[in-house]
């Protein structure tokens, strides 16, 4: 269309060219730059306790208000969505130059980073439910916009299936939710938690919400779709699939929590699934060779923790999670800019072979190396902070502390391997010869490396300034996750030789030892178990899908023959099975009097010839007779019309008749004569069916003459005939004065027939340059 | 000494939108007939002209909220319900006649009598809309669907349009006998055809004594095969089994139409029945209509899971549609009615979108519309894919797309009713839909073209793509104004509450 | 008689279901004006079948006298028969095109569906 043209006509002048190398990222990152900086502008009013609330009616019928809060957490989640996203914004001009439809790219991010803070900051169940299918949406449109291979496809199918799946089901948990709750503003739901949790819809909510939930932020068992969904470019990577979009799981989990938590159920269903995600994550990360699939993995992993820490919950617990969730989001979104780095001046992504980068890409590698050691968990960076709170909450768990934090530990180790796999490995000579990458690595332009730095930056001053800088939001966050104010004291490190300190030591000390030792061990266990562990759950899932498809198509195949005999034949069966069914148990069948009116003589003779012509119409061998045949019946039944008083209808039966004999003659003369063609099974069946099909009108039609007794006359027509329209045949009357409308219809009716008849016969158009033959043959083939 | 003749006092205000579609429908086949050379789009703007000036006279003659008028012996009425609904079907008529213009042309069958056909065919989807009598519902039936009939074998020379035609009129004819037959026993039980009286004659009949009264037996036995005759039309399972055989076959307007305008009225009408006159017998139409919307929801979502074939796979989507307004009409007695008007103009203008997309890439004498030609829509023709992406989110009840709320609004009338399972069951198969829905938005975004399509695009389709993508979103993200015209409707019909 | 009547019913619908499920065309075509005279008696039959009377008001009276038919069925007859008779004339003309695209009065030929 034109629209590639026009682009590729100004790509030539030195404005289009600039943006094309990466300068649109800077104009377009003042947007989310601007937008950080207003709501970091309301930090201090946050901070202070307050909370802001505002709200637009939408559907008042509904009480769907679009309706915004912010208070700690959301706008937590704020500055990280738009702040990352200034970054990614501006990492993505100079990763994606280049990209002719760079302008598509951007609309989509910006749809999304909007989705995303209209997720957040909701306050209404709708309205959340409308922002979080609407991440879910340009997310894919974000991860489908590079897409050459069939397995980036496939991939990416599988998770918009699995979340368009949670999709839905947060929708009726939701739906379930606000009915329970008699409220749909989510900030009220938290004085209703008794109401929710007494109200016997608890359980399915929580299901519901949970299976939303956990599909979202790959929680085990649907972890699987997280890894398969980085075939994305790795800015989206960076900042869906670590940063936001992942993370609205979560969100929603301790957006939830004064209203769901606080129960066994949750408690424990959170913990469990938490933990086990966490450990698999971790394991699962070490044993991949493809950088961004090691930082999935360990987002999986981390992922795992946020829910485990919400689960575990109380004080402790969440203010854990606070700090752990920006934790996080600043090294994982470091990370993944860098992978993006290497990839990008490299060529490879595999830290098989990249080694010593360290030289070209310096700055690269300090990001990568602060990173890191966040990630490791190591002081002073806030990565230790989180560490510590982490253990700290898990020894204070409320059931089976000891193997939560034996889990957490054991994750913990791994992630240091995991840490130096991503950071170390790549950048320090190996020892080992060099092997050479498609590319020749240098240092990218300043738009790619600013992101990752100001990321580092910020996980050291936030890990050095941690009580100035974390210590108000975290506790305004935490206040609102618990739904009540708590007073939080972090500090960057532990005054008193404390338990969680050792442990962090002991994780320390163990995770050098096993990136140093350790590591081709954990390799080699985790190869030998991916079939189970990692490609089972794809494997599972498409063999579902599969199996699901097979079974559409069986059953279509089954029910849609194409054969109209047979939709007849399931019709008929249908209808009269289950009206046989509601007869004999409903129906008083005693009321049916078999003997009532005497017969007449000639009357008994028109029945007669009835139903030789009916015979005749079935045993026909030339279409004359069979036409002879229906005639029969027809004039048969004129007769009696006539016998029993239907002046009206004896003389439009007769003509009718007689015009449909002589069209019937008309048009079927010159066909051949009938030939057996069904199976004389086929017969017998269709001949039991419509008999029964006929035993049954018979019963209901006795049942009806049975009934004559009690129906009350409709004395209006006889009464009124002459004396409002003067007219002696009430029939006619009837037709044409009271109801002169069902005439009219009629009219119609025979009008458009003739029309259509006339059309049929007359469409004799000259196929269009020879396509009617073209198109004769297709049809051919198509049978 | 005979008496005075007494004028019957015939309220012509009340059929007056009908009678303006057909005599304008006459009049056009008068002029066409008449007008010179083979270019017969002049006769397709004046059809919309006449569905234009219907829309006035329907405006024109509207009772004023919560009032309605009766005309011949109460055979029809004019209500708000019957108001928004006729407006609706005007809108799908002026589709489905925008998408036609070029196509008739393009695929050389291009006949004036197209137009009139199609207005006939709104005439008696109004007449049926309004009818509280059971012939006018009949006829109103017979109406629409012998003009269908004619349109659907319209297609020349493609042979599976005669075959679609056969089937759909043997049918359709089939059906025909089970309606008229139930109405007959209707009337053998209670001895009128007007719903009203009908709901009366249930509601004094079975107030008497505990024994079930013959009488009443009838109505229910009538009732039944009524509500089959009904389930050919709007397909439901099992009695959807023409639906996709003959949408393949027909002109895909025609499809278009059928699959919204027809299901629309029939669906209006069998909602008067219920309430108006069967409401007494509830407890056994409820679970008889249950069942059949489970087993459409969940049949039509299923087969169209793997339907290569896009005409027929928007076939089984419209089964699978049907059952969710069959919820809707279910629970008309507490706020099913506005869900069910909501949910028709939501359903229409993605339908008609889709099937407009369809248009636009079906070429001349082609048998397949394939999915693979959606492949990589997206690169190449970025806002046809946007069109088609959001008529198929709407479809599967994404927000923020119309489809949502109508999805919503029926489910929650359903749980409002305690229709729980029927809940349960309606968004385990709309989990099922958004499956092929989405399949075909990954393969417009996602996927290499498989082959070179050329969209054909003109003001008919553009303005019709145009309305269904604008409208879709807007009353996506502004139902309100929707929401309270559908109410208003309800109140009239004397359900709301 | 009405038993008779019954019966008749009966048969015609039996037969003409049984017709609709043959594969010839035109069978199906007879079949369906069986079912419409089976529908048509049937519904005659909902009314009060009265020998001789008829639902004209006699030139001495002004309204109907007692025994009369129900008028109200057979103008729904009336309706029905008319209806009837317009899909039956569609119904043959489609079923001479249809044999002359197909070359044969096979419903079975006419099989388009899923594969």
């Amino acid at each position: 269309m034109a629209q590639s043209e026009i682009t590729q006509a100004d790509s030539q002048s030195p404005l289009m060219a600039w943006a094309m190398r990466g300068g649109i990222g800077w104009v377009l990152s003042i947007l989310p730059l601007s937008l950080t900086l207003y709501f970091a502008s309301l930090l201090p009013t946050i901070t202070s306790g307050t909370v802001l609330r505002v709200s637009y009616t939408w559907i008042p019928s509904l009480g769907v208000d679009f309706a915004f809060i912010v208070d700690g957490l959301s706008l937590t989640f704020v500055l990280l969505v738009l702040g990352i996203g200034t970054l990614v914004v501006l990492y993505a001009g100079g990763y994606m130059a280049g990209d002719r439809q760079i302008g598509r790219f951007y609309l989509y991010l910006f749809l999304f980073m909007g989705a995303m803070v209209g997720l957040v900051l909701a306050d209404n169940l709708i309205t959340l439910f409308v922002f979080w299918e609407l991440t879910s949406i340009s997310s894919y449109l974000l991860i489908g916009y590079k897409h050459a291979y069939y397995s980036s496809r496939s991939s990416a199918l599988q998770a918009l299936l699995i979340t368009g799946a949670g999709g839905l089901a947060l929708l009726a948990g939701l739906v379930l939710l606000g009915i329970a709750a008699e409220t749909q503003t989510i900030s009220e739901l938290g004085s209703r938690h008794e109401l929710i949790v007494n109200s016997g819809l608890y359980a399915p909510i929580l299901i519901l919400v949970l299976i939303g939930a956990f599909t979202k932020s790959a929680q085990f068992p649907f972890q699987f779709w997280l890894p398969g969904a980085m075939a994305a470019p790795t800015p989206v990577s960076a900042y869906l699939h670590s940063a936001t979009m992942v993370k609205a799981g979560v969100f929603l989990l301790a957006r939830l929590n004064p209203a769901l938590g606080d129960t066994p159920a949750w408690q424990i269903t959170l913990t469990v699934f938490g933990a086990i995600t966490m450990a698999l994550g971790a394991y699962l990360a070490v044993s991949q060779t493809d950088l961004k699939r090691i930082l999935a993995f360990t987002t999986v992993s981390s992922l795992g923790t946020l829910v485990m820490l919400i689960g575990i919950g109380g004080e402790h617990g969440i203010v854990a999670m606070m700090v752990f969730l920006i934790v996080h989001s600043l090294y994982k979104g470091c990370l993944f800019m860098v992978a993006g780095n290497i990839d990008h001046e490299t060529g490879s992504r595999d830290v098989s072979i990249l080694s010593g980068l360290r030289r070209e890409m310096p700055i690269t590698f300090g990001a990568a190396a602060l990173a890191a050691l966040s990630m490791a968990g190591l002081p002073p960076l806030l990565g230790f902070v989180g560490k510590e709170l982490i253990y700290e909450s898990t020894l204070d768990a409320r059931f089976a502390a000891a193997a939560v934090t034996t889990v957490a530990v054991a994750s913990n180790i791994l992630m240091i391997v995991a840490a130096g796999m991503v950071a170390v490995r790549p950048f320090l000579p190996t020892g080992t010869t060099r092997h050479s990458t498609p590319r020749h690595p240098h240092e990218p332009p300043i738009s790619m490396w600013l992101g990752p730095a100001v990321l580092a930056t910020l996980s050291a001053v936030f890990g050095l300034f941690v009580v100035q800088v974390m210590q108000p939001i975290v506790t305004q966050g935490a206040a609102a996750i618990l739904g009540e104010a708590v007073e939080v004291k972090l500090k960057l490190l532990p005054t008193s030789i404390t338990g969680y300190f050792l442990l962090s030591v002991l994780t320390i000390a163990l995770g050098i030892v096993s990136y140093l030792y350790a590591r081709p061990a954990l390799m080699q266990a985790g190869k030998a178990t991916r079939g189970a562990l990692e490609d089972g759950f794809v494997n599972g899932f498409t063999d579902l899908v599969n199996n699901t498809q097979a079974f559409a198509r069986w059953i279509t195949r089954a029910l849609q023959s194409g054969y109209l005999r047979r939709y007849v034949l399931i019709t008929i069966g249908a209808v009269v099975s289950v009206a046989s069914a509601a007869l004999l148990t409903r129906a008083d069948l005693s009321a049916i009097r078999l003997f009532d009116t005497p017969l007449f003589l000639w009357e008994t003779a028109t029945i007669l010839v009835i139903l030789a012509g009916v015979a005749l119409v079935l045993r026909a061998r030339s279409r004359l007779t069979a036409i002879a045949g229906l005639g029969t019946v027809g004039f048969g039944i004129t007769l009696i019309f006539f016998f029993f008083g239907a002046p009206d209808l004896v003389m439009t039966q007769f003509s009718v008749e007689t015009l449909s004999v002589l069209l019937f003659i008309l048009i079927l003369y010159r066909l051949p004569i009938f030939t057996t063609i069904s199976h004389r099974y086929s017969r017998l069946r269709d001949g039991i069916v419509a008999g029964l099909a006929g035993l049954l009108m018979t019963m209901i039609t006795l049942l009806t003459i049975a009934g004559e007794e009690l129906k009350p006359l409709t004395p209006f027509y006889a009464e009124a005939s002459y004396v409002e329209a003067r007219g002696r045949n009430v029939v006619n009357v009837i037709l044409v004065d009271f109801r002169g409308i069902d005439t009219m219809g009629e009219i119609t009716v025979l009008g458009i027939a003739s029309l259509g008849i006339y059309l049929l016969l007359t469409l004799r158009l000259a196929p269009a340059d020879g396509q009617a033959e073209a198109e004769d043959s297709t049809g051919k083939e198509q049978l | 000494m005979p008496p005075e003749i007494v004028i019957p006092a015939i309220d012509v205000r009340v059929i007056a939108p009908m009678l303006t579609i057909f005599a304008w429908a006459t009049v056009l086949l008068m002029v066409d007939l008449f007008m010179p050379g083979k270019d017969r789009k002049l006769t397709g703007y004046l059809a919309l002209a006449g569905l234009a000036v219907t829309a006035l006279v329907t405006l024109a003659v509207q009772p004023a909220p919560g009032t309605s008028r009766t005309s011949f012996s109460n055979m029809v009425v004019l209500d708000s319900f019957g108001t928004t609904l006729t407006l609706i079907l005007l809108l799908i008529a002026a589709f489905s006649i925008a998408i036609s213009i070029n196509y008739l042309s393009y695929h050389n069958i291009e006949m004036g009598e197209y137009y009139p056909l199609i207005l006939f065919a709104t005439g008696g989807m109004i007449l049926l809309g309004q009818s509280t009598n059971l012939i006018l519902v009949f006829l109103g039936v017979e109406l629409l669907s012998i003009t269908l009939y004619v349109l659907t074998a319209f297609f020349y020379p493609r042979y599976t349009s005669e075959e679609a035609g056969l089937k759909y009129l043997l049918l359709g004819a089939f059906a025909a006998g089970f309606l008229i037959y139930g109405i007959a026993l209707i009337y053998g039980g209670a001895g009128t055809l007007d719903l009203f009286e009908i709901g009366a004659f249930l509601n004094t009949s079975l107030a008497v004594g505990s024994a079930f009264p013959p009488g009443a037996l009838l109505v229910l036995i009538g009732g039944a095969l009524v509500l089959i005759g009904f389930c050919f039309k709007i397909s439901l399972v099992p009695f959807h089994m023409w639906t996709p055989d003959v949408y393949e076959g027909s002109p895909t307007p025609v499809a278009a139409f059928m699959s919204v305008g027809t299901k629309g009225a029939a669906f209006a009408a069998l909602l008067r029945i219920l309430i108006v006159a069967l409401l007494p017998f509830k407890i056994y139409w409820l679970p008889v209509l249950g069942v059949l919307a489970t087993l459409t929801m969940l049949f039509g979502n299923i087969a169209a899971l793997m339907q290569p074939n896009m005409k027929r796979m928007l076939a089984y989507s419209s089964v699978g549609h049907a059952g969710y307004i069959t919820i809707g009409i279910m629970t008309a007695g507490t706020h099913g009615t506005e869900s069910f008007l909501f949910y028709l103009l939501a359903y229409a203008l993605a339908n008609m979108g889709a099937f407009a997309v369809l248009i636009t890439l079906e070429r001349r004498g082609e048998m397949a519309w394939s999915v693979d030609d959606f492949a990589g829509l997206w690169k190449r023709y970025p806002l046809l894919a946007i069109a088609m992406a959001t008529f198929m989110l709407s479809l599967a009840g994404v927000p923020p797309t119309a489809g949502f709320f109508g999805k919503f609004f029926v489910f929650a009338a359903a749980w409002e009713d305690g229709q729980i399972f029927l809940v349960f069951m309606g968004v385990l198969s709309s989990a099922i839909a958004a499956f092929f829905y989405l399949r075909v938005i990954m393969r417009m975004f996602m996927d290499e073209p498989v082959r070179e399509v050329i969209p054909i695009f003109n003001r008919g389709l553009t303005i019709t793509i145009g309305i269904a993508v604008v409208g879709t979103i807007v009353f996506g993200l502004l139902p309100t104004p929707l929401v309270s015209l559908v109410q208003n409707s309800v109140i009239a019909l004397g359900v709301g509450g | 008689m009405e038993t008779l009547l019954a019966i008749v019913i009966g048969v015609l619908y039996a037969a003409g279901l049984y017709l609709m499920m043959r594969r010839s065309i035109v069978k199906l075509v007879l079949g369906l004006g069986l079912i419409g005279h089976a529908a048509n008696l049937l519904i005659f039959v909902t009314g009060r079948v009265q020998r001789g009377s008829s639902a004209v008001i006699p030139p001495d009276q002004t309204v109907l006298v007692a025994p009369f038919p129900d008028p109200v069925p057979q103008a729904l007859i009336l309706t029905a028969i008319v209806i009837g008779f317009g899909t039956q004339a569609f119904a043959l003309v489609l079923l001479k095109r249809a044999y002359q695209a197909v070359k044969t009065d096979d419903m079975d030929a006419m099989n388009t569906t899923d594969r």
